[in-house]
């Protein structure tokens, strides 16, 4: 079949039409590639920015805005390059506060504009930096695994590189991240860097001793209805599961059945135990009713907890029956103790708590071994010790890395109505963990509306990525051990259990007793201790009497004197008692030029915000004031004492004027 | 004596050595003259194998879609790192800032999945002609030899992206390696030069990809088009005799 001339201009025909065709094909990449989809909001962002150009030099930079690629490069941050700015053109300006998005400032973060820079914006926002359109930056496209967080959720981001329990300005994300510690989450879960998590939930050895089966078992059924603050999850029990738990605990060590039988502790006087209930401040952590600072166990229906035996045992000495309690161990004399149970379980008992059964309880030896595999099927041994089970095996999957774990290597088991959204499934998760399918033991936590979003939060946070050294701000892990005799009173008294000292402590107190012996003078230490007079009226949470012996508080006092100081705090501001025209100016100043009396009172005059300076003379050390005076956020960032800015010349004198207070000359 | 006729008289051995030591000027002129690397024009063309209706067909096609991907990849390889992960990051690149980025990415493509469809009708063509018997059955052979090269160059080809898709299509396929008898193991270490789909992977599959398949490839199709000229195209066969 050879061509003849008509075949071959056919054939010149289609080759000229298909090189036409394949010219056309050949320019629609370089016309897509012009009209990307940055080029109008870089062209828009041109003209506001003429329009609002001021001067001639800012003229002349708008025009300059030509339309390009914008990037943010960090090559030390895993080489990561960021384009989000190729549309979001007005983030580093401040005078674009105004624009719409994305040509909008970026709002005030604790990081400047110029800081991001640094890092970039996908190291908060997520998504896909190198993306130069919407869908595909947003992370919205389904070949990106790490779509953008929802805005609410964005503090999670600082804790990738904050790794401390409490980040600075990220209040969400701290809270979330003390919850997860309060919970017990790391009971079940490992979670890098959280292995030294320790339960404070009490031991469980000797319950027979302490309490009564119906208790327990109502407990133990459902305890936040029993105690709506406590910590203790609704752990979701059938009644089967809940009796053999119930015969295990009770058998830990075996019952001492003849406890309830108390012969040796005769009745007390429940006006001079109520007394002694208010004189040694008890709501000073617990509270009854919900009055109180809620630091420690509510006290209203404990009558129908514990029984009377026990409570004076524990009375007399908390720490030998909870080695790892918070509460101090008072002075009370064998009467003390007697009036005060007396009152305790004469007025603070249930009425809807069960009625003790009085016979003994032997649960059947089947029973005992069918709780203690209920017992660690539930991970309990996380959160409580108890002898025999010494393994504390955490039975939840590890999280670390869950805040960035792809969507598709989730179980979304039987919830179909939740949107595929990792923050979505972990909401689901930490506030109904049973619903994904049966057989789930995670328990029930209360969480709702910020305590949720917090703990959603502090999960995305940890995304187990390897962030540079120079990035990171490592979690500082306080330590500090009393020595010697002073840390044997320390523990005996649990000033820890309110008081920080470099880091440790509670929070209970606003003194921290870092600097103690700058602060007050020694004499006036030690008396308090003793006697420990009203700082802050408007305080429930004050110090408490632990009516220990002169001889305690002398060393106490002495040692704090001796050690907690701080050399930038002049120890000696006056070598000779200060001049009365300065006292007087001191006065002036207080009372008009500053009106210090606001929040403080002296001789009954004043605000009752700040602490009394009726006897400032002499509890402060002089050099305390001064040094207080001149900055007092130095001392603690949420100190609510302004900042006046206060002249050196002004601190002295009202140094000198506060030192004169209660002074008798 | 009688092994070494046999070896030295069988249609294999004669079409490879085509001539023998002879040493006389014939054979000599014979001898370059019908090797395509010391000859690269064919001494004798017949006249209908030039003709443009019996040449470019399914076997013109595949070069040109061949031409494509050299000139496609040569520029992709500008772009390209083959490290991880930047390798995935430059296919992000690409896409997102690279002018005409991604129509080069699928020109790459789109010809590379042309080739290997448009070399399988050729070869089904080639054999449905019956094209493979003599004299062309020396062409026929090197024809199997590129489509080998060809799917060679698709499967390394696919790692080059080293996405999701990549790691486990190559991982997949090694693994079949493996179920070679007694050298399985050590042909998939060779591969992937260690144990698992990683990094010295990428780079021996990427040599493989850009220099020495597409090398041998440009050899073989030399040797394929003057054996083609030599012998006949698949047209020729087609059952006429020759003019």
């Amino acid at each position: 079949m050879r061509n003849d001339g008509g075949g071959l201009d056919r054939i010149w025909f289609w080759f000229a039409a298909m090189s036409f065709v394949f010219l056309v094909v050949l320019a629609i990449s370089p016309i897509k590639d012009y009209f990307r989809e940055y080029r109008k909001y870089q062209i828009d962002y041109r003209d506001q920015l003429l329009e609002r150009a001021g001067t001639s030099r800012e003229l002349r930079d708008a025009n300059r805005e030509g339309v390009r690629i914008r990037q943010i490069w960090n090559p030390d941050y895993p080489n990561r390059v960021d384009r989000c700015t190729s549309c979001h053109l007005g983030v580093e300006n401040p005078g674009m506060a105004d624009a719409s998005p994305p040509l909008r400032t970026h709002p005030m973060t604790p990081h400047t504009p110029e800081q991001f820079a640094s890092f970039g914006c996908v190291t908060c926002h997520r998504g896909q930096g190198r993306a130069t359109t919407m869908m595909d930056a947003h992370g919205l496209a389904s070949d990106w695994a790490t779509p953008m967080l929802p805005l609410r959720y964005t503090e999670a981001s600082c804790g990738t590189c904050h790794m401390d329990e409490e980040v600075p300005e990220a209040n969400l994300l701290s809270r979330g991240r003390t919850l997860m510690a309060e919970l017990g989450c790391y009971a079940c879960h490992e979670v890098d860097g959280h292995e030294a998590w320790e339960s404070d939930a009490p031991d469980l050895d000797g319950l027979s001793r302490k309490t009564s089966p119906e208790w327990l078992r109502t407990w133990i059924a459902d305890p936040q209805s029993v105690r709506p603050t406590t910590k203790m999850p609704y752990i979701q029990l059938g009644q089967s599961e809940i009796d053999s738990l119930v015969a295990f605990l009770w058998t830990r060590p075996a019952g001492e059945d003849d406890f309830l039988q108390d012969e040796e502790n005769p009745a007390g006087d429940p006006d001079r135990g109520e007394t002694l209930f208010r004189e040694s401040r008890c709501i000073s952590c617990h509270t009854v009713d919900g009055r109180g600072n809620g630091s420690a166990a509510e006290l209203s229906g404990i009558a129908s907890k514990v029984n009377r035996r026990w409570l004076i045992e524990y009375l007399e000495n908390p720490h030998a029956l909870q080695p790892e309690t918070k509460m101090p161990r008072y002075y009370f004399t064998r009467q003390d103790l007697l009036d005060l149970s007396q009152y305790l379980m004469d007025e603070l008992w249930d009425p809807e708590a069960p009625p003790p059964v009085e016979q003994a309880f032997r649960p059947p030896q089947k029973m005992v071994e069918g709780g203690m595999r209920t017992f660690r099927k539930y991970g309990c041994s996380g959160c409580h010790q108890i002898s025999g089970l010494t393994d504390r095996s955490r039975i939840g999957p590890e999280l670390t890395g869950i805040g960035r774990k792809p969507v598709d290597q989730l179980d979304f088991g039987r919830r179909d109505d939740l949107p595929r959204t990792l923050h979505d499934w972990i909401g689901a998760k930490v506030s109904s963990p049973r619903s994904f399918r049966d057989g789930l033991k995670m328990p029930q936590f209360i969480l709702e509306g910020e305590d949720l979003t917090a703990v959603i939060t502090a999960l995305l946070s940890n995304t187990g990525e390897v962030i540079p050294e120079e990035y990171r701000v490592e979690r500082v892990i306080a330590n500090y051990d009393p020595p010697g005799r002073f840390g044997e009173l320390v523990d005996r008294y649990r000033c820890l259990s309110c008081h920080e000292v470099e880091g440790v402590g509670g929070d209970i107190s606003t003194a921290p007793l870092t600097v103690e012996g700058s602060r007050v003078q020694e004499s006036w230490l030690k008396n308090y201790l003793l006697r420990p007079s009203t700082i802050r009226p408007i305080l429930t949470d004050r110090m408490i009497p632990l009516r220990m012996p002169e001889e305690d508080a002398a060393f106490l006092a002495n040692f704090m004197q001796n050690v907690y100081v701080d050399d930038d705090i002049p120890a000696r501001l006056f070598s000779e008692e200060p001049d009365p025209a300065n006292v007087r100016r001191g006065s002036h100043l207080f009372y008009e030029r500053y009106g210090c009396q606001a929040c403080h009172m002296i001789d009954g005059r004043g605000g009752y915000f700040g602490p009394l300076l009726d006897e400032a003379g002499v509890r402060l050390k002089p050099g305390w004031v001064y040094w207080w005076v001149l900055g007092s956020q130095r001392w603690r960032d949420d100190v609510r004492c302004p900042d006046y800015g206060v002249p050196d010349r002004d601190a002295l004198d009202l140094a000198a004027f506060i030192s004169s207070l209660g002074r008798t000359p | 004596m009688k092994l070494e006729k046999m070896i030295t008289g069988s249609r294999v051995w004669r079409s490879i050595v085509r001539h023998g030591v002879e040493p006389t000027n014939r054979n000599r002129v014979l001898t370059v003259v019908q090797n395509v690397f010391l000859h690269l024009h064919s001494a004798k063309v017949r006249r209908r194998n030039l003709e443009f209706s019996s040449t470019y067909y399914l076997g013109a096609v595949s070069l040109i879609l061949f031409a494509i991907l050299v000139g496609t990849g040569i520029v992709l390889m500008i772009y390209y790192h083959p490290s991880v992960p930047q390798a995935y990051n430059d296919m992000k690149e690409l896409k997102f800032v690279v002018g005409s980025g991604m129509f080069l990415r699928n020109m790459h493509r789109w010809a590379a999945h042309g080739m290997v469809i448009v070399v399988f009708l050729h070869l089904l063509r080639v054999f449905y002609h019956r094209a493979y018997k003599p004299p062309r059955e020396f062409n026929w052979v090197v024809g199997i030899v590129l489509l080998l090269m060809t799917l060679l160059l698709s499967y390394t080809g696919y790692l080059l992206p080293w996405d999701q898709l990549a790691f486990w299509a190559v991982s997949v396929g090694t693994n079949m390696v493996k179920a070679v008898p007694v050298l399985g193991d050590r042909i998939r270490y060779l591969l992937l030069g260690g144990n698992v789909v990683g990094e010295s992977a990428l780079l021996r599959f990427y040599v493989l990809h850009c220099v020495i398949l597409p090398l041998a490839l440009t050899i073989g199709v030399g040797v394929h088009l003057w054996r083609v000229r030599k012998d006949g195209s698949v047209a020729g066969s087609s059952g006429r005799k020759r003019g």
